[in-house]
């Protein structure tokens, strides 16, 4: 039985691989860094910012 | 059902462990601020990574599975280039995670110009704590013991095996350095929400400092194993106004 010539395995996956992969990643971390870590610095931020008014 | 709410959204700031609590304690000096920020720094690059791996590890596990791919491509065993891409680009990012996190090992280490110094030993079990920069009417400083509250005797509003008989009374904006040693094994001084943790090693003295920003009682535990009741030594510091600070070493004398 003859078997196809294999060409281009790396290749053909490759592109799709790593921008899925990255993509994903990237907009996973993004994700993170928007929606827990921003709003707890602004949380603290806002609590001292009243604390030192209040302290003033 | 009111109290299982009110625990997972506490209103107050508690600077203690919570139930079932997954995430930091709310920070109470610029240190433990720089620990939590580094933290989700790297988280970000963890995810980045943790999503990336999985989907190339899918991939090839649906690809290139023995249905799809029967006869294995010769050169899928050995690439150079790859294994130099796949080895490079690990260590420029570990280089990118270990800057920020030096920065903020060696500013830990920074004691800058410390308005008081207070003593910590560590003993089994309990802490005592010495404020040589006071004294009392007698000339002598400022010394007490620290014991853990047993459970029989809480109050309404105690935390179980976090509060003490003595706290650490500290005033807030200061920058406090703390000297710390054991008296017999390895105890170690922490305090989560302030950053704080360092060995108390007998025969040798450690210091650290801190700059607590609000007032509060902030909770740690001793954390170096030292023998049966190493988790029965809480560390309870209460970090007050200074004018509430100065009213209480009054109160020592
Ligand atoms: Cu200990």
């Amino acid at each position: 039985m003859p078997i196809a010539p294999i060409v281009g395995k790396l290749r053909k996956r490759l592109i799709t691989d790593l921008s899925m992969g990255l993509g994903l990643g990237f907009a996973g971390g993004y994700l993170f860094w928007y929606t827990v870590h921003k709003p707890i610095v602004h949380q603290r931020d806002e609590y001292y910012k009243k604390y030192d008014a209040a302290k003033a | 059902m009111l109290e299982l709410l009110s625990r997972l959204f506490s209103p107050v700031y508690c600077d203690a462990p919570e139930p079932w609590q997954i995430g930091f304690q709310d920070a109470g000096s610029p240190i433990a601020e720089g620990i939590q920020n580094l933290h989700n720094e790297i988280f970000f690059y963890l995810i980045v990574i943790f999503v990336g791996v999985g989907w190339v590890l899918g991939s090839v596990v649906v690809n290139y599975s023995q249905d799809k791919s029967p006869i294995v491509y010769k050169y899928a065993n050995h690439g150079t280039l790859i294994e130099l891409v796949w080895t490079i680009t690990p260590a420029f990012i570990l280089i990118a995670i270990a800057f920020p996190s030096f920065k903020l090992l060696y500013l830990m280490d920074e004691v800058i110009s410390p308005s008081m110094t207070i003593k910590v030993v560590g003993h089994q079990w309990y802490w005592s704590y010495e404020y040589s920069d006071f004294v009392n009417d007698d000339g002598e400083s400022i010394e007490f013991d620290s014991y853990m509250l047993p459970e029989s005797d809480l109050e309404d509003g105690q935390l179980r095996l976090l509060d003490v008989d003595n706290r650490v009374v500290v005033p807030v904006d200061t920058h406090i350095r703390f000297v710390v040693t054991g008296a017999d094994v390895l105890h170690d001084f922490a305090c989560p929400s302030l950053g704080l943790k360092i060995d108390c090693c007998p025969g040798r003295l450690n210091q650290t400092s801190v700059f607590i920003k609000r007032e509060g009682v902030f909770y740690g535990q001793c954390s170096e194993l030292c023998g049966v009741y190493h988790g029965f030594m809480p560390i309870a510091i209460e970090a007050v106004s200074m004018e509430k600070y100065l009213s209480w070493l009054d109160s020592q004398g």
